[in-house]
């Protein structure tokens, strides 16, 4: 039976991912509130193998975390019965364009972490 | 076959539940993450590229609507995150009552906007290490 009790959880430990990362990145920021900021310390920070591979797990848990959050969206307003026969045209096409964001998004993330240093 | 009973969708003569605003923010908040976190992944990959394309990132973040923008995505970074913590806690059993919802959802709206004046004073270069000393 479908209840959506796997996107419940996926849901859950995602966010848990995407607040430990939060987490991290806000402790760095505190540690360099009166210390300039420059282009060897982001290398720096994002370097080390464990960094990158947090950064991609991150990465994938946002994916799927914003997924679930905007099906959740698409599927309360953009409806047959709040738009008429265009809705489920809409809330599809709208799924659609989501999802081509969201790869996006990952694509140009792991860039970033795996190619651009 | 469509529902002909009468509705009443006037939500600007309604006044919500504390609660009701924390679940709208979340919503709303979430939207406009899912849309500014595209440029801040962008922002990074292009920033670790060169220390010239870095220091074009940081020449970015000084034009006034960036800056703007900027604060509305780490806002609602800000808000998601400690009103997401409630939801879990909620989850674990904690606080699921009307009054300790009341009392959470004021506590996140609340901690937010302190976080917020703290992150708006850092950012006018306000002496904040100073200010918190004393």
């Amino acid at each position: 039976m479908s209840n959506g009790t796997n996107q419940w959880l996926l849901q859950r430990f995602s966010a848990l991912i995407l607040l430990a990362y939060t987490l991290y990145l806000s402790c760095v920021v505190l540690a360099h509130l009166d210390t300039p900021f420059d282009y060897s310390h982001l290398v720096s920070l994002y370097k080390p193998l464990w960094m990158r591979l947090f950064t991609t797990l991150t990465l994938i848990a946002l994916a799927i975390h914003t997924w679930i959050g905007m099906w959740s969206i698409t599927t309360d307003y953009l409806t047959e019965r709040a738009l008429g026969q265009i809705g489920n045209g809409l809330r599809l096409v709208a799924q659609a364009l989501i999802v081509l964001l969201l790869f996006a998004y990952l694509g140009i993330g792991l860039s970033a972490v795996w190619f651009q240093i | 076959m469509k529902d002909k009973r009468p509705v009443n969708l006037a939500i600007h003569t309604m006044v919500f539940p504390v609660a009701a605003l924390a679940s709208i923010a979340h919503r709303v908040s979430g939207v406009v993450l899912f849309l500014g976190s595209g440029g801040l992944i962008y922002a990074l990959g292009y920033a670790l590229g060169s220390m010239a394309q870095f220091e074009q990132v940081r020449a970015w973040l000084v034009v006034p609507w960036v800056r703007v923008a900027l604060f509305c995505v780490v806002l609602s970074w800000l808000y998601h995150t400690l009103a997401g913590v409630r939801h879990l806690l909620m989850d674990l059993g904690y606080g699921e009552g009307l009054v300790a919802g009341r009392v959470s959802a004021s506590l996140v709206f609340l901690s937010t906007a302190i976080l917020a004046i703290l992150m708006i004073l850092w950012l006018c270069d306000f002496d904040l290490l100073r200010m918190l000393s004393l």
